[in-house]
């Protein structure tokens, strides 16, 4: 038999600052609601977000990595200037789609 | 001149204080949120890998912190006594990690030099490791002090 996988986009709201102690508090959760649920979108609205470290964006790639198992899409969402300018550095605008906080209030 | 020195625990607990404490002390000075941000993530990710790689999350260990400002001149030094880095130039590489399988992306090092204007680190097996970061606040703004 084959699971139907949910076409319905999951939204996290990413905190406010996104760093190894905010990670580790909402990592398992996520990680197991992403296994049950397989989402064929997830997106991380990181409108709030003005702070992120190498912890927070291995979190994101981690869930990228979860997600590409069965062909999901990972979208950050509404990012700020200087934490796009950290993920370009990481190399994550060529694995996922980012959605620029400048690109947002024109949508 | 401003300077702090501080000892602490190494639980990752204790890197999300540093970062309020990093920002309280910028705050007066006028620089941009955008600096403020990048001299909060360099100390994030010094504080980060003490405590996870240098000292493995053991609370009875401590991580010394230091800052010092002199008029636009930020300098940070980040040091603990932990078990050292095996190849120093390696470590340094972007994307390399020896914790990959927990979802660490090896990007520390290669963050804090880009958001720095000096960055050196010394590190010697089984005796720890050291950083020091010099970055100078560019955006300083006199009118508001
Ligand atoms: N204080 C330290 N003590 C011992 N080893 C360290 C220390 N700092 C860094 N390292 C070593 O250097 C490597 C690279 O560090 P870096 O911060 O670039 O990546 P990471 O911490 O592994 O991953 P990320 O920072 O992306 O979560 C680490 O994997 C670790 O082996
Ligand atoms: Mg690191």
């Amino acid at each position: 038999m084959y699971r139907m996988i949910d076409s319905e986009p999951k939204i996290y709201v990413v905190p406010n600052e996104f760093g190894g102690v905010e990670v580790k508090k909402i990592r398992d959760e996520i990680i197991k609601e992403i296994d049950e649920i397989k989402p064929n979108y997830i997106i991380f609205d990181m409108r709030d977000t003005t702070f992120i470290d190498s912890s927070g964006i291995g979190f994101l790639l981690g869930r990228y990595t979860q997600v590409q198992r069965y062909k999901g899409k990972v979208v950050l969402y509404g990012v700020n200037k200087p934490i796009s300018k950290l993920l370009r550095l990481s190399g994550m605008y060529s694995i996922m789609q980012i959605v620029d906080r400048e690109e947002e209030e024109v949508l | 001149m401003n300077k702090f020195e501080l000892k602490f625990s190494a639980m990752i607990e204790n890197e999300a204080v540093l970062r309020v404490l990093v920002s309280s002390f910028l705050a007066p000075l006028g620089i941009s949120d955008e600096e403020i941000m990048e001299v909060k993530t360099i100390v994030s990710e010094g504080v980060s890998n003490a405590i996870i790689h240098g000292l493995e999350n053991d609370p009875n260990r401590m991580v010394e912190v230091r800052i010092e400002l002199d008029d636009e001149e930020l300098y940070i030094m980040i040091k603990d006594d932990g078990k050292g880095i095996e190849d120093l130039e390696l470590a340094l590489t972007p994307m390399f990690s020896t914790l990959k399988i927990e979802e660490h992306t090896g990007m520390g090092f290669t963050i804090m030099s880009t958001f720095s204007d000096e960055f050196d680190v010394k590190s010697a097996v089984n005796h720890g490791t050291e950083i020091h970061i010099r970055k100078y606040l560019h955006h300083y703004d006199n009118d508001i002090v």
